[in-house]
C-alpha cells in the first residue's frame, strides 16, 4: 500500500517532525522515514505506519461516523531510534523503533476514567501488536 | 521544542525527556521539578528565567499531583525505576527532581514519561489564557 504523495510544508526542524492532518494520520511520513539515517528504524516505521493507515482506512470505510483520529506525532532521537507518539484525550499510545528491531517497543496508558491503564511489551510482531492496540483505541475515540 | 500539541495536551518527549546524558553518580537521571509548598510557586516558578533573561517557561508549566507521583510509584513494574526528591538550590527553596534509573528500558522509560504527560494539568502564562 502507498503511502501517497507528500507535500513538505512543514518548516520543523529534521529531527522532528508531526504527520498532521485530518484526513491522513499518517501523512508525510514516506518523506520522515527517508530522514532516518538507519535503515532497520526506517524501515520498523514504514510498516508501522503503513499498517496502522490501513487499519484506520478500514475503521473508517465500515464507520463513517467515526471520530476524528489525531495525527500520529514522532521524534528521532539522537541515538538514531524513533519515538512514535499517538495522543488521545484520555490515553497515550507510544512505539519505540530501535536500530536493534528486538528492542523495539510499545507503550499505553490512560487516565483514571479509563481506568489508569499501563501496558508495554516488545513490538517484534508489529502486525499483531497494532491491531489490538487500534481495537482499543477506536471505543475511546 | 513545543512541549502543547494541539488541543492541549502536554507533549511527554519535551517536558519529561530525562536525557540519558544526564545521568547522575548515583545512577538516577533527574528532571528538575518545583515542589508546589503553597500558592506562590506557580508564579514563581513561571518568573524563573534562562541566561539570556528569557523566560524558562515561556508557554506555560505543567503541574503533576504528589498522589499520581506516589501513584506511578507504587505500580507493578515501577518501583525502584521512578522515584522524586527535593533538592533545594541557591535561590530556590522549592526545587526538587523527577527520578528515573538511567538503566530502564527504553520501552518503560517511554511509558512512565507518557504516564507523566497524562497526569499533567498545565498552568499556562496569563497571556496565553484567552
Amino acid at each position: 500500500m502507498e503511502l501517497g504523495n507528500v507535500t513538505r510544508g512543514s518548516s520543523e526542524p529534521v529531527g522532528e517532525f508531526s504527520m498532521r492532518g485530518k484526513m491522513n494520520t499518517v501523512r508525510g511520513a514516506a518523506k520522515i522515514v527517508a530522514h532516518i539515517q538507519n535503515a532497520k528504524v526506517a524501515e520498523q516505521l514504514e510498516r508501522l505506519l503503513l499498517t496502522i493507515q490501513g487499519m484506520i482506512q478500514v475503521a473508517k470505510d465500515r464507520c463513517p461516523e467515526l471520530g476524528e483520529i489525531p495525527p500520529l506525532h514522532a521524534h528521532i532521537d539522537e541515538d538514531g531510534s524513533a519515538l512514535v507518539e499517538w495522543v488521545f484525550p484520555e490515553f497515550r499510545v507510544g512505539f519505540n523503533l530501535e536500530p536493534n528491531p528486538a528492542d523495539s517497543g510499545w507503550h499505553l496508558v490512560s487516565n483514571k476514567r479509563l481506568q489508569d491503564l499501563t501496558a508495554s511489551g516488545q513490538l517484534a510482531n508489529m502486525e499483531a501488536i497494532v491491531p489490538m492496540l487500534v481495537d482499543f483505541i477506536l471505543p475511546n475515540v | 521544542m513545543d512541549c502543547l500539541l494541539q488541543g492541549g495536551t502536554v507533549a511527554s518527549l519535551s517536558l519529561f525527556a530525562f536525557p540519558s546524558a544526564r545521568c547522575r553518580g548515583d545512577g538516577w537521571i533527574d528532571e528538575s521539578i518545583n515542589w508546589m509548598d503553597n500558592d506562590r510557586v506557580g508564579d514563581f516558578t513561571l518568573s524563573q528565567t534562562k541566561e539570556d533573561g528569557q523566560p524558562q517557561f515561556p508557554v506555560g508549566i505543567a503541574v503533576v499531583r504528589r498522589t499520581e507521583l506516589d501513584g506511578l510509584k507504587k505500580k507493578s513494574g515501577f518501583a525502584g525505576h521512578f522515584d522524586y526528591e527535593r533538592a533545594r538550590i541557591e535561590g530556590n527553596d522549592y526545587h526538587g527532581n523527577l527520578l528515573l534509573r538511567g538503566d530502564i528500558e527504553k520501552r518503560l522509560k517511554n511509558l512512565i514519561r507518557s504516564a507523566l504527560a497524562i497526569a499533567s494539568d498545565i498552568m499556562l502564562r496569563e497571556r496565553d489564557r484567552d
